[in-house]
């Protein structure tokens, strides 16, 4: 440590600027001295404005009034057994309503299985459409990329955009022996 | 022990109800009897039908004509056909790629107008897109097809034989 900083140190402790351990440097040392005298001055000014002391009999009186004071700080009145044991099996009955709560729902919405190795068919919810063609007639469900669902019954009578029952059968021959080779 | 038997009462009384449960948006339909051993041949396949390309799967040519009298202007690309002869409640399934796979289930091989009833379904990735229940006569195919926002078509072919 440098010697000014041991200087303002002690300066800044409460030394005596003009004690034998400090006057040779601060007398050598400007920038010591100015330190030593803003702290002289410092001081000169708090003694100035400090308020007055209060009595010393005035702590002997507080300290008398603290140890007054009940040790035990006052507490609340507990509750009794009877109220607790209310109170556990009031906090018991919440937690199995909301148990039975729970497993009731997860019976009403059972999760959802795996759909790659849940066998098709097995678990699908009802029917949302129905629909019945007669004789003679194409029908075509189309389903829109939003979702809807669309019926079309196309009637080669009334129509150029289908095709005959005997064609139809065609196709439905067609597919069958292309089934049957894929075996 | 006064509360306990509370508790459990509450308990049993709250897991015999439960909460009400999430209501089917259609009642499911209860078909007529079936008639023992019917059998039907089922066959579901699956087509992709492009707009504005006329590219026709080779596997197709023998039915081009009628495909394109169905869908004008379109090409024609062969996704997968299956068949079986299938029992009451019998299942059939047509993969048809791209996470796509088509249901069969035959519900009653004969009612009384003398059409057969089906189950159809569509899913990919085991996801319900659509099902439902079509009655139709005996060698006579419906379709059902899925628009693409682009404007493909999944196009599915379901017929029954006897």
């Amino acid at each position: 440590m440098k010697p000014c900083d041991k200087i303002t140190r002690s300066l800044s402790a409460g030394a005596d600027p003009a004690g034998p351990e400090l006057a040779p440097h601060l007398a050598a040392c400007e920038r010591c001295a100015d330190w030593a005298e803003s702290i002289t001055a410092l001081d000169a000014a708090w003694s100035a404005t400090r308020p007055a002391e209060p009595p010393a009999q005035l702590f002997d009186q507080i300290w008398s009034r603290i140890d007054a004071q009940p040790t035990r700080l006052p507490f609340p009145a507990g509750p009794s057994r009877a109220a607790l044991r209310r109170l556990a099996a009031a906090a018991s009955i919440l937690v199995g309503l909301g148990l039975a709560w729970l497993w009731g729902l997860s019976r009403a919405n059972p999760r959802q299985p795996d759909p790659r190795t849940s066998p098709p068919l097995a678990t699908t919810p009802a029917v949302a459409y129905q629909f019945e063609a007669e004789p003679g007639e194409t029908l075509f469900l189309h389903i829109t990329p939003d979702g809807r669902v669309e019926a079309d019954i196309r009637d080669p009578a009334t129509t150029s955009e289908t095709i005959t029952v005997a064609a139809e059968f065609e196709i439905l021959n067609f597919m069958e022996s292309q089934a049957a080779d894929a075996l | 022990m006064k509360f306990l038997r509370l508790l459990y009462s509450a308990l049993l009384l709250v897991a015999g109800f439960g909460p009400p449960r999430v209501a089917a948006q259609l009642s499911p339909v209860a078909p007529p009897p079936p008639p023992a051993n019917a059998t039907r041949q089922v066959t579901v396949f699956g087509i992709l039908a492009t707009p504005s390309d006329d590219a026709l799967d080779p596997k197709l040519e023998p039915i081009a004509e009628q495909l394109r009298v169905l869908f004008p202007g379109h090409g024609f690309r062969l996704l997968g056909t299956e068949t079986r002869r299938l029992r009451v409640q019998g299942d059939l399934t047509c993969d048809l790629g791209l996470g796509y796979a088509a249901h069969a289930r035959l519900i009653n091989p004969l009612d009384s107008n003398g059409k057969v009833q089906l189950r159809f379904e569509l899913d990919r990735y085991g996801q319900l897109e659509f099902a439902t229940l079509v009655t139709t006569p005996l060698n006579q195919l419906f379709f059902c097809d899925r628009r693409f926002p682009d404007g493909t078509r999944l196009v599915l072919g379901i017929g029954v034989r006897p």
